[in-house]
């Protein structure tokens, strides 16, 4: 759910921002964070910006490229367990 | 006014017999007691440990035992590491205290083993992030150069405590540019090192694989000496790399000349940064190509990606780290904290792949344009303006794009902030000098050879009081 873009074109500003709240306070609870509405407020405004900018990284052709942070076999390679 | 103590100077005078370590400590903490309540810089002081450790530095240099250029040094540690004294709090209601229980951290423990004196625990931004808020009962820091303006953070007391000469250095971290940003606030020298040449276990973490433990000093050469003694692998730290530490005052005489620099020039950096910080950015090229350097226009591949991906990473990661005590105790969290934080809960686990698969390609591609442009290193400024007020902060000078410091951490490769002039406020402006991985060598000595161009590094701010 966190990945489903907001459909801006379907929806009146009102109603858009009402969506964005949902999703946000949606995914706070599923982190089970507890935060009052005027601070979910703050964050609806934050997240579309967030989305465009991971959304943005998404739409880069990085072929088969593994993450910056490689994963080794022996767990305690470079250091403690 | 007299010129600033540095390290270096003040390790000649310890040889030369023309101070003390005891004396040293004495003047610092009479400043401190005198500029603390206006400036913010410490959540804990060490008075009288830290006489007792300079007395020791002292006897021991009188036998004839020098330890090094950190002998009776007088450091501050940003309140995030673990110090034997303690506490540590991450200017946070919510660390537990038995977090600090652990003692020094390894880079504390190899400065005090090189005769630093630690004189106690400055000032950040809760867990390092965020802003600072007045509504927790912890100091603000404040900007020497003008106290109605932030020092920068999040080695916030670190920084305006080495600009008001309560210490000589210190140690800060940096996750998104939280060494080079209050280096250059401040008017004093940041760096940070390459990831994995300094071991970060006994810090709080942040974004894990964003965090680097950097020097703060007034100079790239006393920055120099504080970063061979903390560099080097150790057995705790995983993220530390096996191969030499290096000697980086060795090799701090290099100078600038035939050295190809590549002047950032991407839009996100031209078009976020004042015209006061263009003009001494400008200066700043005229002085390294004085010096025998050869500067060009570069521009960065994948530099708006590397720069959002930092942000975006290290909420996730720092969420990870909190999540539990973030449910529990939400309103104990400042608000600045807690918004950010709560941030990383928006994000997946498909963009934090993804943001990780763009750094790797991204990194591999800003190396070969180098390369290809026969670069040893790149300059930009370290933000586009100077220190911010704490209210009523025009939204360009605040905005993360006028942070230059970010895409750095992307990559973990070194980046050093020193000063390069001030604003139509007075207010100072930093020069940015990054380097491949683990040229941090390279990076001190050419920071090193423009301070030996310019004094912006021994500018001291009006007194507060």
């Amino acid at each position: 759910m966190s990945g489903r873009p907001v459909n801006r074109s379907s929806t009146k500003p009102a109603e858009a921002v009402d969506e964005v709240e949902t999703v946000v306070r949606v995914l706070l609870g599923q982190a089970g964070l507890t935060v009052p509405d005027e601070e979910v407020a703050r964050l609806a405004r934050l997240y579309p910006g967030l989305r465009r900018s991971a959304d943005r990284l998404a739409a880069l052709p990085v072929g088969d490229e593994v993450p910056a942070a490689v994963f080794h076999a022996d767990p305690t390679e470079g250091g403690r367990p | 006014m007299s010129a600033p103590w540095t390290i270096q100077s003040a390790g000649a005078a310890l040889r030369a017999g023309t101070t003390t370590a005891v004396a040293l400590v004495e003047s610092l903490q009479a400043t401190a007691d005198r500029l603390d309540h206006s400036l913010g810089t410490w959540l804990a002081r060490f008075d009288d440990q830290a006489q007792a450790a300079a007395a020791r530095a002292d006897a021991e240099l009188a036998a004839g035992t020098d330890r090094g250029p950190l002998h009776g040094i007088p450091l501050g540690i940003k309140d995030i590491i673990a110090t034997d004294e303690g506490p540590t709090t991450a200017q946070s209601l919510v660390l537990d205290p038995a977090w600090g229980a652990q003692g020094d951290g390894p880079v504390v423990g190899r400065l005090r083993q090189a005769g630093a004196v630690i004189m106690g625990k400055t000032t950040t931004m809760e867990f390092a992030i965020g802003r600072p808020d007045p509504s927790k009962p912890f100091p603000l820091p404040r900007c020497p150069w003008n106290p109605d303006r932030w020092a920068g953070g999040s080695s916030s007391g670190t920084g305006n405590g080495v600009a008001s000469g309560q210490i000589l250095g210190g140690l800060g971290t940096d996750t998104g540019g939280s060494v080079r940003l209050p280096a250059a606030y401040n008017g004093i020298s940041g760096h940070k090192p390459t990831f994995g040449l300094v071991p970060k276990t006994g810090c709080v973490p942040l974004g894990l694989s964003y965090d680097h433990i950097g020097p703060m000093a007034r100079s790239a050469w006393d920055c120099a000496a504080l970063l061979t003694v903390m560099a080097g692998p150790h057995p705790h730290d995983r993220t530390t790399v096996e191969r030499p530490a290096g000697d980086f005052l060795a090799t701090i005489d290099r100078g600038l000349d035939g050295l190809v620099v590549g002047v950032v020039a991407n839009d996100r950096v031209a078009e976020a940064s004042g015209p006061a910080t263009q003009a001494a950015l400008a200066q700043a090229i005229t002085e390294l190509e004085g010096g025998g350097a050869r500067c060009q226009p570069f521009e960065v591949p994948y530099y708006d990606e590397l720069s959002v991906g930092a942000f975006l990473a290290l909420q996730a990661e720092a969420f990870a780290w909190h999540r539990t005590t973030l449910a529990q105790r939400w309103t104990d969290y400042g608000r600045p904290t807690r918004l950010t934080l709560a941030q990383g809960a928006l994000i997946n686990a498909a963009d934090l792949v993804q943001v990780e698969r763009v750094r790797q390609v991204a990194r591999v591609a800003v190396i070969e344009a180098m390369d290809a442009a026969g670069l040893d290193l790149l300059i930009s400024p370290t933000a586009g303006y100077g220190a911010a007020p704490f209210t009523g902060a025009a939204s360009e000078t605040i905005s993360t794009r006028a942070l230059h410091t970010p895409a750095w951490n992307s990559t973990g490769w070194p980046a050093l902030s020193v000063p390069m002039g001030f604003d139509h406020d007075h207010l100072p402006l930093g020069l940015q000098v990054i380097g491949r991985p683990f040229a941090d060598g390279l990076v001190l000595a050419a920071g090193h050879a423009y301070q030996q161009r310019t004094s912006w590094h021994l500018d001291q701010p009006p007194d507060p009081t």
